[in-house]
């Protein structure tokens, strides 16, 4: 009996990484899309950036020192700055009204949708691993490699966050002057959790080569 | 693997097929053919004693030790 609950929810489980999988590819093509035209942007933007970055504040042994009203000063006036705080952490915007001459920006989205996509690899291995449990094949080499990726996954996909991140308050750097303050780069501890996941399943992985090789003596033995 | 299966050469000397064999000792003919070609990693005594049983044979017959290298 038990059996019998077991295989329908790995026939449920099947099904739902199927649509899952669908449903996620409609996803990402809509965020990507959406990235260029659905943002809340100007008509006339031509390209934009998000990221997140820390604002540090300089010490300064001025005491008359007074911070300017507006914190952000542009160098350049093509180029347009939305920010939102959120907590110490701010979110930005950059708009550029015509396209921009600097390699960082394109270098920023194309890290962003690959961190988006990256995470297709995991829902189809998710959906080749239910799909092997349907067939009855569970101990087996393939399917010990998807774990093994899966975990590649976990590990890359916060990883290029923070390059992302990094990159984003090189950008400002360039085009912002921020008298009192700097722009630091956010360091976004899910990268570390991300480490742990990846290190958590890797071992998973490792369990599994070895039920793997318990299932082949037990197959070889005549 | 050291360990060589002569069971191809002891089956030629009593005249004896792989099917019949397979139905004398009552195992699938995958199982036979996996022991046949040496990719078995272990051999039950059980399998052992049948298969020796049907030959009219010893297990030295059926299986021999040569170094490696050799």
């Amino acid at each position: 009996m038990e059996k019998k609950n077991n295989s329908h929810f790995i026939n449920w489980m099947y099904w739902l990484t199927r649509i899952g999988i669908l449903a996620h590819i409609f996803f990402l093509v809509t965020a990507t899309g959406s990235l260029y035209s659905d943002y809340p942007t100007p008509k006339n933007s031509a390209f934009l950036v998000y990221g997140e970055f820390r604002l540090m504040k300089v010490q300064s042994s001025d005491k008359n020192y007074r911070l300017p009203d507006s914190v952000f000063q542009k160098k350049d006036s093509s180029i347009n700055i939305l920010t939102h705080p959120k907590d110490k952490v701010q979110q930005g915007l950059v708009l550029y009204k015509e396209k921009p001459t600097s390699y960082l920006p394109y270098l920023i989205t194309t890290i962003d949708i690959l961190g988006w996509w990256i995470w297709l690899l995991f829902t189809f291995l998710i959906m080749k691993i239910f799909s092997s449990l349907k067939k009855k094949i569970i101990f087996d080499l393939k399917n010990i490699n998807r774990i093994r990726w899966i975990a590649l996954v976990i590990g890359i996909a916060p990883a290029l966050k923070l390059i992302n991140y990094f990159l984003f308050a090189n950008l400002l750097h360039e085009i912002l002057l921020t008298p009192g303050y700097y722009v630091a780069y956010n360091f976004d501890y899910e990268v570390l959790s991300g480490v742990l996941y990846m290190i958590l399943i890797l071992g998973l992985a490792e369990i599994f080569k070895y039920g793997f090789n318990l299932q082949q003596e037990n197959d070889l033995t005549i | 693997m050291p360990i060589i299966v002569n069971l191809d050469v002891m089956m030629a000397k009593r005249k004896m097929s792989l099917n019949e064999l397979s139905e004398k000792v009552d195992i699938t003919l995958s199982n036979l053919s996996i022991l046949k070609t040496g990719k078995a990693k272990a051999v039950r005594f059980s399998t052992l004693e049948a298969i020796c049983k049907a030959l009219d044979c010893q297990p030295a017959d059926i299986l021999e030790y040569v170094k490696k290298g050799k």
